[in-house]
């Protein structure tokens, strides 16, 4: 389990939002999850002060990334994968409902009606 | 003599908290930035000085610090007479630039004490790390800057570039500094 590996559920949320997504902001996780937002901004911190993210500022949104500038974060990402890579479909189309693609406003959205 | 923090610029404050940190047993590299302010002679700013720890088992780091008269906001030490330059420790160790972690960094002795600072090849691989992975433009010019003002290694940047499945990068590099030299 990537949490206990990480010793922390949020910490293995953050790593599988940021393999699918490749940049995300802390209220967008603790939305996806239902989670404090103030627990994984912590986390988010965390993983900034041991190198493995890095952030921007666009607009008053704060972006995280991976640190690919660190050498650690190679490997690093290589394990989180593994486990991102692993997961049903099921769990990525539950996990990982919110669309972040870039999609022209106005443009309508169809969703899959259940049978 | 007191040190003058209203003035001062990246090198001399680099050398008087590096000497400091160095004589109570920690041991640091200046990367960044301000290694590009040093290696530019000034033709460029960081704000900021960037040092990494070379040890993982570091205690009293904010202590010494403050010993020197900074105080830690957030991650950031600040001194309240030098408002144009704070400090951090972001990251490692280990050192490393992208995939790169055998750096072997450049020793200066400042009267016995030998503090360290990123070599010029490696920081222009640490500006085009930042132009290659952070997507910023900037990294790419300070790249520059630090090979129009210094002997650097091409061979062994090419050799880096290619490491980070990124040769076009090491030709964007030569590129700049090609047009660079013509303007």
């Amino acid at each position: 389990m990537l949490s206990k590996i990480l010793g922390s559920e949020t910490a293995a949320k953050i790593m599988l939002h940021l393999c699918h997504y490749g940049e995300i902001y802390p209220s967008a996780v603790a939305k996806d999850y239902k989670m404090s937002q103030s627990a994984v901004q912590k986390q988010f911190e965390r993983f900034e002060d041991a190198g493995i993210l890095v952030s921007k500022l666009v607009g008053k949104t704060r972006i995280y990334f991976f640190n690919k500038k660190f050498p650690p974060s190679t490997p690093f990402i290589a394990l989180v994968r593994i486990y991102y890579e692993t997961l049903s479909s099921e769990d990525k189309e539950k996990i990982f409902a919110t669309r972040r693609r870039p999609r022209r406003p106005g443009k309508p959205v169809i969703r899959k009606v259940s049978t | 003599m007191t040190f003058n923090f209203k003035q001062c610029t990246e090198e001399e404050l680099w050398k008087y908290v590096a000497v400091h940190l160095k004589k109570n047993g920690i041991d640091t590299v200046l990367v960044g930035g301000a290694v590009v302010s040093i290696y530019s002679k000034g033709s460029y700013h960081s704000g900021d000085l960037d040092f990494v720890k070379t040890s993982m088992f570091v205690t009293k780091l904010d202590e010494t610090m403050k010993e020197l008269g900074f105080k830690k906001h957030g991650r950031h030490f600040v001194h309240p007479d030098c408002k144009h330059l704070f400090v951090e420790f972001p990251g490692g160790p280990p050192l490393g630039i992208g995939e790169d972690y055998s750096i072997v960094p450049e020793e200066v002795k400042i009267k016995g004490t030998v503090i360290k600072i990123l070599s010029s090849t490696d920081c222009v691989k640490d500006r085009l790390a930042s132009y290659l992975h952070f997507k910023a433009p900037e990294g790419l010019d300070q790249a520059v800057l630090v090979a129009q003002n210094q002997e650097v290694n091409f061979a062994s940047i090419k050799k880096w570039c290619q490491g980070e499945n990124a040769p076009h990068v090491f030709e964007e590099f030569l590129r700049a500094l090609k047009n660079s030299k013509n303007n």
